[in-house]
């Protein structure tokens, strides 16, 4: 009972803020961009509210639950994920964007490289992939729903994929950020709380690791359970990649970047998300290892931390985890949602089937979006529910490998061209599903976020040579996002030069009477 | 150190060290790029 009325509390709370906010939506830059107001603190929550989604409550922990340590791959790379995104992007697309005047990351992706063709590819792999994570998230709220409350997981899924999009519908951008940064505060506090409470019963990262070995030894190897993936470093290094740099292509994260107050904003986020990542990261998957030893019979792995949370630790103690998943599923799955739902509505109605489109018009467009995504992923999780570590590694790699390239090349490489940032979306997406689908990890002993990466980048160095320089607009932008200046020695140097000059042009106004 | 092979504690517990770091670096470096920028 006490679960159900924290949960209540909770979606009331966080509606009233969505609400409070979204009533300052007032030009279209508002309601994309939240007007390009957001400060450091709430950059931060927001980027890494939602970057850990129900992923880290159901596919996280599962693959500790079964493999061990192994898991840590992913959960070392994610730490330094928001870090690496802010200090590598941040500063220049944050200014790159209000220089081209761009509103969503597509649209900033065709400006720069100039190509509409870019903008048909990148929202066709962006509203793809985004509604594919999305459905992650539906049934992590699911199965979610389905332990704590013992509803039937038809019914949970149901209630669980109403309140999401009903929430998301309710605002704008600038609600959703604000009720990300809250929502961060709470999965940061719920999961170091139970984390703590789970430490305690068995006794200790010592006293698990110790009851760990007893169990079998290769729990606590680099390999996983039974060196599954012995010495297998491609497979490790691209589990460290993935969510270490796999942020940089995500569109609903890098969005963060071009909403920013300013370019400073960036490395006070940096040390915010840093901190955050720290303390709430690796909790998850070490209530994954302690699951192994306080539930060793659970069926489901995915459902070891809403296990623990209702067989070990009941009270109060569910009922902040509870919220805590829940508003780990909730900061995710609108963040998805709304992005998608833009790229859609801006990119692909706006841009070429009704250019004079009204913010009503696109708003509705933008609903339409998040309702069909609604009515398949239910359809989907119903009739035949992927896990939840699946479909989210599998779309978070491949929109990382699509957009990974083309968003760096951007602000770092001012020939970077539309060739090669085309060359590089679709092949990065390609090897991505291919590798996935062909499960050629397996044989290659090649992890397939790196597998798209490698070929990601290796297309656009080959393509980037065959198109045309941008324009010499496009490089002067690209300068200034890299803050590029004259060095101290020129500008002295020029001021001696133009010396003579200028004092004969100041005599010659002097003479004529044009100056005192 | 905590009941794991040496391997697996280096590999993996001593991140968040390394992120930590990193975090004060950029900070500073983005601090002093700030100040370049802005010609003090």
């Amino acid at each position: 009972m006490i679960e159900k009325i924290v949960f209540i509390v909770y979606l009331a709370g966080m509606l009233f803020i969505g609400y409070y906010f979204s009533r300052r939506d007032e030009t279209l830059e508002d309601y994309l961009l939240g007007g390009r107001t957001i400060g450091p603190a709430v950059t931060a929550l927001t980027m890494q509210s939602t970057s850990m989604s129900g992923y880290m409550f159901m596919g996280g922990p599962a693959l500790t639950f079964k493999s061990g340590w192994f898991g840590f791959w992913y959960a070392t790379g994610d730490v330094g994920g928001g870090l690496v995104n802010l200090a590598i992007l941040g500063k220049r697309m944050r200014r790159l964007s209000q220089i081209l005047g761009a509103l969503t990351p597509i649209e900033y992706l065709e400006k720069r490289y100039e190509c509409k063709a870019i903008t048909i590819i990148g929202s066709l792999i962006s509203i793809v992939f985004l509604s594919c994570y999305v459905i992650g998230q539906f049934i992590a709220s699911g199965k979610t729903l389905e332990t704590l409350t013992g509803w039937p997981f038809a019914v949970s899924l149901l209630i669980g994929v109403g309140v999401i999009i009903g929430y998301t519908v309710s605002g704008g951008y600038l609600a959703v950020c604000w009720t990300d940064f809250f929502q961060g505060i709470i999965m940061v506090l719920g999961m170091f709380g139970i984390l703590i409470m789970g430490l305690s019963r068995v006794g200790g990262l010592t006293g698990l690791n110790n009851a760990l070995g007893k169990m079998d030894p290769t729990y606590l190897s680099l390999w996983g359970k039974g060196l599954e993936y012995n010495n297998q470093w491609g497979v490790a290094l691209g589990a460290l990649l993935i969510y270490a740099i796999g942020y940089m292509g995500l569109p609903h994260v890098v969005v963060r970047h071009m909403s920013m107050k300013s370019p400073k904003t960036a490395k006070v986020a940096a040390v915010y998300s840093t901190i955050w990542n720290i303390l709430f990261v690796y909790s998850p998957y070490v209530l994954g290892l302690i699951g192994i030893a306080l539930l060793p019979n659970l069926k489901d792995p995915e459902m070891v931390v809403p296990a623990l949370a209702h067989e070990v630790f009941p009270g109060i103690f569910s009922a902040l985890l509870l919220t805590a998943i829940m508003a780990a599923i909730m900061s995710t799955a609108d963040s998805l949602l709304m992005q998608a739902g833009s790229i859609l509505a801006r990119d692909v109605y706006q841009r070429f089937f009704r250019p004079n489109a009204s913010q009503k018009q696109m708003v509705f467009v933008s609903r339409l979006l998040v309702f069909a995504v609604g009515v398949f992923g239910i359809i989907l999780a119903v009739l035949q529910p992927p896990t939840v570590f699946g479909i989210v590694v599998f779309a978070f790699g491949t929109l990382g490998d699509s957009f990974i390239v083309p968003y760096i090349a951007a602000v770092y490489y001012e020939k970077a061209n539309k060739v090669g940032a085309l060359a590089a979306m679709i092949s990065g997406a390609i090897t991505n599903i291919i590798w996935t689908a062909g499960a050629l990890d397996r044989t290659t002993a090649i992890h397939p976020f790196l597998a798209g990466l490698i070929v990601s980048a290796v297309f656009f160095v080959i393509f980037n040579r065959f198109g045309r320089d941008p324009s010499q607009e496009i490089k002067d932008a690209v300068r200034r996002a890299m803050g590029v200046r004259i060095p101290k020695g020129v500008e002295s140097g020029i001021s001696a030069m133009m010396a003579p000059e200028a004092k004969a042009v100041a005599r010659f106004l002097r003479e004529e009477g044009v100056t005192a | 150190m905590f009941g794991m092979p040496a391997a697996s504690f280096w590999w993996f517990l001593s991140w968040p060290v390394i992120w930590a770091v990193l975090a004060i670096l950029v900070y500073i470096k983005m601090t002093r790029e700030e100040r370049s920028e802005e010609g003090e």
